[in-house]
């Protein structure tokens, strides 16, 4: 169990950036999840810690030690692979005992420790199964199990969860953080889901194109997004475009692109004034108003379609300036209908606005 | 600059390479430099110095010699149209490939049939001599100059225009051109005996004719490239006038056929039936292809033979790929018979079969003797003969590599082109041959690359002077005359023949590497389509096959018989009976002694083989295959159906002829069927040796159990040093990127076009004087240790060169289906790059190599040319070497004659080449194109 440090990392596959100056820290058992689209660098992270890329600059510890150049033989950060990469020639057990092997361990300390190992995944009874013969879930378990036994200072995992239907990836991402922090290890997990990742690490990295977008704990990330794009990564997010009418240290008037509504925000990140602002609202921080109150914070539209989806309504609703915006409605008494025209409150603290250096 | 690249290579190699695998990689470049590189350079170098000066004289010398080559009329329009075919065939597969289509390709055919109108039309009389033909070149190149500038000015607009009809155009003038040119020479023959202007036929009748030929093409080809008509005339019937008229052509010439018809035009004397009088028969017909220069010959050779493979290639590949039938297993193993032949083997069956010297073939006797149907006896001699033996056997390569591409095109594709309404000849124009292109014309490249490079077959038939006049046979000859080494011209050609095959190759490069290869192999993730059949249709399919494969295996058959009847030989006398009347099964029933030797080697190999197989199989549960449906039933019954078919043919036949056939009375002077008195001749065979004594042959040399053995060993070396280096290769073009690549593959992928007597001859002249000097002169000629000569040496390097690219091909396909994730798990966990290909790399790869190092195995043991040009006598002679000399030997050893040794040896050849083969092909299955090696 380590501290993981990465300083200025950049890795370019050829003219592609593909890492790009990337730092963070990972405090001992602490598990990290890099987040983000496809394509935004993060397993090229993962990689690069493990081993399988250098960097082209920058530099990697765990805790004191300086690994950026250490083959990964000799890392000891093991990693789960996506396609969970059990050995199709060897049974469970040799693929559990293989680290062990190479540790130089004695027969009946394997033998054990192997147990050990796959007992805490709950696969001791398949030791002498091969791989192929198992689930999907089940090699998922062995997986982790190889990566268990041999001690890692470090434990990386890669989409592990991605080849498994959508309730076992439930299940198995709280087995998995309940058995890192049993063993009080320090992880690096890479995920492209945003709900996996909030449920599973004490902090995320949101990574797009080679950069981080932002660094925070889950609730930080939810709450105050740094940027639009984290704001509309995360959840389902309206992206509007208003105009800065003016700010005031920590509020600020937005005004609607050719219309003269003017919204409040007490949250604000680099606004300029006269300058255009993304602002991201989400679909839950809405009040459907059927009238009009001057004084509330409210965006006039029109709604177009309604889906119900159980515990809420889903509204589809076009304000005056033709943008569409998406509206969980919870408390459905007043019945609305198509073509009605509504009033959408928000409060000004989930006015989530973004200035141009903070896209 | 130059030293910041030479920084910045380092520093990418560095950032790439392990030391291990920078280590693999060297010792891969260092084996290829070493034998292959230098020695071919070697060669090729010594063709341009004389005296130490950079000179062209030996190819001036060779282009001005009328036996090499010799532009008259015959010559250039076929060369022309040659030209032309491969033009075509490019910009097709580049169409297909690319998605999109090259415009270029479109004006550019016109221009070209223009060009050789007005050169043929300008200057036929004169293109004789050198300074007018390159006049006509550079007046040619001009035209090809004008017709692109004039494409790319327009090309959006013919981009546009063609986008959809261009395919079908170019397809039509790939299948046009050449047929109508050949057509309206062969017209032009027939109509000048027609008319009885046989005399006063001349060269402006020759050109005029064919320049409506041309036109005709030119007119038709431009139309097609206008869209009114290319909607209309491109629909599906549009190919037909063209059979029509091929037809109509053989109907017109049949009775041509039987009259005395020989006919030269400059040189090119065009004989394909030549009636000529025989005091025995009244006349005899002689097919014998055409008679021109070197050059000539040998292009002509290699078309006709990749033409008739394909024919047969591919309507094999169709059958098998897309129907369900009763027999289809079986007809599947037969088919790939011929591959493990070495069509040398093959040429001294046919030669018995179909092609004796004198008449008193197979063919004759049945048809001719006992069911009189021919008027005259035939006999195919010449050209004809080694096309046909070429074709029999390498129509495997192109019917491999369309069942590949027949079998991976994904079902979808073809099923949304049903459901949007084509089916039928439309479905497979407009779909299934266009994505099976690729695969078809990889076989078709690899097939004409090894007819050129092909020496055994035209040896066999070497007594006709047509094959003395091919690339190889002359190079070989020049070889021998000139005791050892290669001067002037047959350096010179050497050269033109290594340059002829690497084009073939640069094309197979280009649309088949090695990427692509593992692509394509990715098949196993769907079910082709196959359709059953009922009843009817499967008894056609059946008969066309069976008919079409009795021919395929004739060769086979008749190497059979001469390997198991000494009364089946050419020799004149013997050559009287129709089938074999003295089988001998001494074969199964000899010396203990002698069987134990003459087969242990191979059979040792054999088991050695069979427990590494099964023990895979054991292992199969959980190795994961190269293709999950391994089903050995195909390789059981290929196994049983090689080894059994023929023989129960002979005995079938034998017992048929005793019982049903009546004696027949001689027919002609001193000809007996052969079936008639058949007791006395029997009860006359007991009383002499005259049972073929297939081991007692063997005893009889004593040395045959040493040569098989010592191929077996040299081969068995080769293929291991092939399965390190192979795996070496493989691993890193596979699993690292670093610039020059592309060039390494193609370097590791070459020996497959490359010939092997310019190999063979490479490795003699470099190696042999350096190593003489290293060891003493006495080694030149004396052992080094026991049976191991220094040329032996140059042997095993000259098998594992050649024989090098099945391995590789195979080793990458396992590569491409083991993620790499396998290889970074282990590393992850601790283990060094060398234990992770050691306990997890290899392992996984395993079969893939296996199967390939057996394909690899199996063609050294059957290494024609180097083993010719390397081996000096018999105390060196591996198996090809031997059967070629006594093939070559007209006296008869103790009652056996030379031919019947040499067809022993060679079913001794195909026996080991069969087991083989057919486990290689039970593991690599559906990838069964990796046996050919691209």
């Amino acid at each position: 169990m380590v501290e993981v440090i990465l300083k200025n990392v950049t890795k370019k596959f050829e003219e592609v950036v593909a890492v790009d100056n990337v730092s963070f820290k990972v405090r001992e058992g602490e598990i990290l999840t890099l987040l983000g689209p496809s394509g935004c660098g993060k397993s090229t992270t993962l990689r690069t810690i493990a081993g399988f890329y250098f960097p082209d600059s920058g530099k990697i510890y765990f805790g004191e030690k300086d690994i950026t150049n250490m083959p990964p033989q000799k890392r000891n950060a093991a990693m789960v692979f996506q396609n969970y990469a059990l050995w199709p020639h060897m049974s469970v057990k040799d693929n559990v005992t293989y680290g062990l092997k190479l540790r130089k361990v004695g027969r009946e300390e394997q033998h054990r420790r192997a147990f050990d190992s796959l007992k805490m995944v709950q696969m001791e009874k398949f030791m002498d199964r091969m791989p192929l013969k198992l689930s999907g879930g089940q090699q998922q378990r062995v997986a982790v199990a190889r990566c268990l036994v041999v001690n890692p200072d470090v434990l990386l995992m890669d989409e592990p969860l991605s080849n498994l239907d959508a309730k076992l990836r439930i299940e198995t991402r709280r087995d998995i953080r309940d058995l890192v922090k049993e063993l009080d290890l320090t992880a690096i997990y890479v995920t492209h889901d945003q709900e996996e990742a909030l449920s599973i690490s004490d902090y995320i990295v949101i990574m797009d194109q080679g950069r981080i977008r932002q660094t925070g704990k889950p609730r930080e990330i939810w709450e105050h997004p740094e940027n639009a794009f984290v704001g509309t990564f995360i959840g389902e997010a309206n992206l509007l475009e208003f105009s800065v009418k003016s700010t005031q240290d920590g509020t600020g008037l937005l005004e609607i692109v050719k219309t003269n509504r003017i919204l409040k925000t007490t949250f604000i990140k680099e606004l300029e004034i006269g300058k255009k602002a993304r602002v991201v609202l989400r679909p839950d921080k809405f009040e459907v108003d059927i009238t009009e109150d001057p004084n509330a914070n409210q965006l006039p539209g029109r709604v177009r379609a309604i889906m119900y989806h159980g515990t809420f309504e889903r509204l589809t609703v076009r304000l005056t300036d033709g943008s569409d915006v998406v509206v969980y409605r919870t408390e459905t008494e007043v019945p609305i209908k198509v073509r009605q025209n509504v009033y959408l409150r928000v409060k000004p603290e989930h006015v989530l606005a973004f200035g141009p250096t903070a896209y | 600059m130059a030293s910041f690249t030479a920084r910045k290579y380092l520093k990418m190699v560095k950032a790439e390479f392990d030391p291990l695998s920078l280590f693999l990689l060297l010792s891969v470049l260092a084996f290829f430099i070493l034998f292959l590189v230098i020695p071919v350079v070697t060669i090729l170098i010594t063709a341009f110095i004389i005296d130490g000066q950079f000179s062209f004289k030996f190819f001036v010398d060779v282009f001005k010699n009328p036996i090499y080559f010799e532009l008259d009329i015959g010559s250039f329009i076929f060369i022309s149209s040659f030209g032309l075919v491969i033009f075509f065939a490019s910009r097709l597969v580049g169409t297909i490939k690319n998605k999109g289509f090259d415009f270029v390709s479109l004006l550019i055919p016109s221009c070209y049939t223009i060009v050789t109108i007005i050169i043929v039309l300008l200057f036929s009389d004169a293109l004789t001599s050198v300074p007018q033909c390159i006049f006509g070149i550079i007046l040619a190149l001009l035209f090809l100059g004008i017709g692109i500038i004039v494409n790319k000015s327009i090309k959006h607009e013919l981009d546009h225009f063609f986008l959809n009809t261009a395919l079908k155009p170019t397809l039509t003038l790939l299948v046009g051109i050449p047929v109508v040119t050949f057509l309206f020479v062969i017209l032009l023959a027939a109509s000048s005996q027609l008319l009885q202007i046989y005399d006063s036929f001349d060269l402006e009748l020759i050109t005029f004719i064919s320049m409506i030929g041309a036109i005709i093409v030119g007119i038709i080809s431009s139309f097609l490239y206008s869209q009114q008509f290319s909607k209309d005339l491109l629909s599906s019937s549009f190919l037909k006038p063209f059979f029509w008229l091929f037809f109509t052509c053989i109907i017109l010439m049949t009775p041509f056929l039987f009259s005395n018809y020989d006919f030269i035009v400059e040189g090119w004397r065009i004989n394909f039936f030549n009636k000529v009088p025989d005091p025995q028969y009244g006349y005899i017909l002689i097919f014998a292809g055409i008679e021109a220069s070197v050059l000539v010959n040998t292009i002509f050779v290699a078309i006709a033979t990749t033409f008739i493979s394909a024919i047969l290639g591919i309507f094999f590949a169709f059958v098998i790929a897309r129907y369900e039938f009763f027999g289809k297993s079986l007809i599947r193993a037969v088919l790939l018979f011929p591959l493990v032949v070495p069509p040398f083997v093959g040429a001294i069956g046919i030669k018995r079969m179909l092609a004796h010297p004198q008449g008193y073939s197979f063919f004759n006797r049945l048809f001719y003797d006992a069911i009189p149907i021919l008027q005259f006896p035939i006999i195919l001699k010449g050209l004809t003969a080694v096309i046909l033996v070429q074709s029999v056997h390498f129509y495997t390569l192109i019917y491999l590599n369309s069942l590949s591409a027949f079998q991976n095109i994904d079902p979808t594709l073809e099923e949304s082109s049903e459901n949007l309404g084509a089916s039928g000849s439309k479905l497979f124009r407009s779909i299934t041959f266009p994505l099976a292109l690729p695969g078809i014309a990889a076989g078709s490249i690899l097939t004409f690359i090894l007819s050129v490079e092909d020496l055994g077959t035209p040896l066999i038939f070497s007594g006709d002077v047509e094959i003395q006049n091919l690339l190889t046979t002359k190079v070989f000859t020049l070889w021998q005359d000139q005791l050892g080494t290669l001067q002037g011209d047959g350096l010179a050609l050497a050269v033109i023949l290594f340059v002829i095959a690497m084009t073939g190759f640069a094309f197979i490069r280009k649309y088949v590497g090695i990427r692509e290869y593992a692509m394509v192999s990715k098949g196993g993730v769907f079910n082709p389509r196959t359709r059953k059949i009922s009843i009817i249709p499967t008894l056609l399919i059946m008969v066309s096959v069976v008919l079409l494969m009795s021919f395929a295996l004739l060769p086979h058959i008749g190497s059979f018989f001469l390997s198991v009847s000494d009364n089946f030989t050419w020799d004149v006398t013997n050559s009287k009976h129709l089938f074999p009347t003295s089988i001998s099964f001494k074969l199964l029933s000899p010396d203990i002694g002698d069987l134990i030797r003459v087969i242990s080697i191979p059979t040792l190999w054999i088991l050695g083989w069979l427990i590494l197989y099964f023990l895979y199989r054991l292992l199969k549960n959980y190795v994961k295959l190269p293709d999950p449906n391994v089903n050995p039933k195909t390789a059981y019954s290929f196994l049983i159906i090689a080894f059994l078919l023929p023989v129960v043919i002979s005995i079938i036949l034998s017992e048929i002829s005793r019982i049903f056939i009546p004696p027949l009375e001689p027919i002609k002077d001193g000809l007996n069927l052969g079936i008639g008195n058949l007791t006395t001749e029997i009860v006359g065979q007991i009383g002499e040796i005259t049972n073929l004594e297939f081991l007692a042959a063997i005893k009889e040399v004593g040395g045959f159990s040493n040569i098989i053995s010592r191929t077996s060993m040299y081969a068995f070396i080769a293929m291991i040093l092939i399965i390190l280096l192979g795996v070496a290769a493989a691993y890193i073009l596979a699993r690292k990127e670093f610039p020059g690549k592309f060039a390494f593959d193609t370097l590791v992928t070459s020996p497959i076009a490359i010939p092997g007597i310019i190999v063979g001859f490479g490795l003699f002249i470099y190696y042999i004087p350096a190593l003489v000097g290293l060891l003493g002169r006495e080694y030149q000629v004396e052992e080094i240790i026991p049976g191991f000569y220094l040329v032996h040496f140059l042997l095993i390097a000259s098998f594992t060169v050649r024989r090098f690219p099945f391995t590789v091909r195979a080793a990458y396909a396992g590569l491409q289906q083991t993620h790499v994730t396998f290889e970074e798990a282990s590393t992850n966990l601790g283990a060094s790059n060398l234990h992770t290909i050691l306990r997890i790399t290899i392992p996984l790869i395993a079969i893939s190599v296996i199967a390939g190092a057996m394909i690899s195995f199996v063609y050294a043991l059957g290494e024609v040319s180097t083993s010719l040009i390397l081996l000096g006598s018999e105390a060196q002679a591996t198996i090809p070497w031997m059967i070629n000399e006594k093939n070559s030997d007209p006296l008869p050893h103790e009652g056996i004659l030379g031919v019947n040794e040499a067809a022993a040896l060679g079913v001794l050849l195909i026996l080991l080449q069969v087991i083989i083969i057919s486990i290689a092909n039970s593991i690599l299955k559906r990838r069964g194109s990796a046996l050919t090696g691209i």
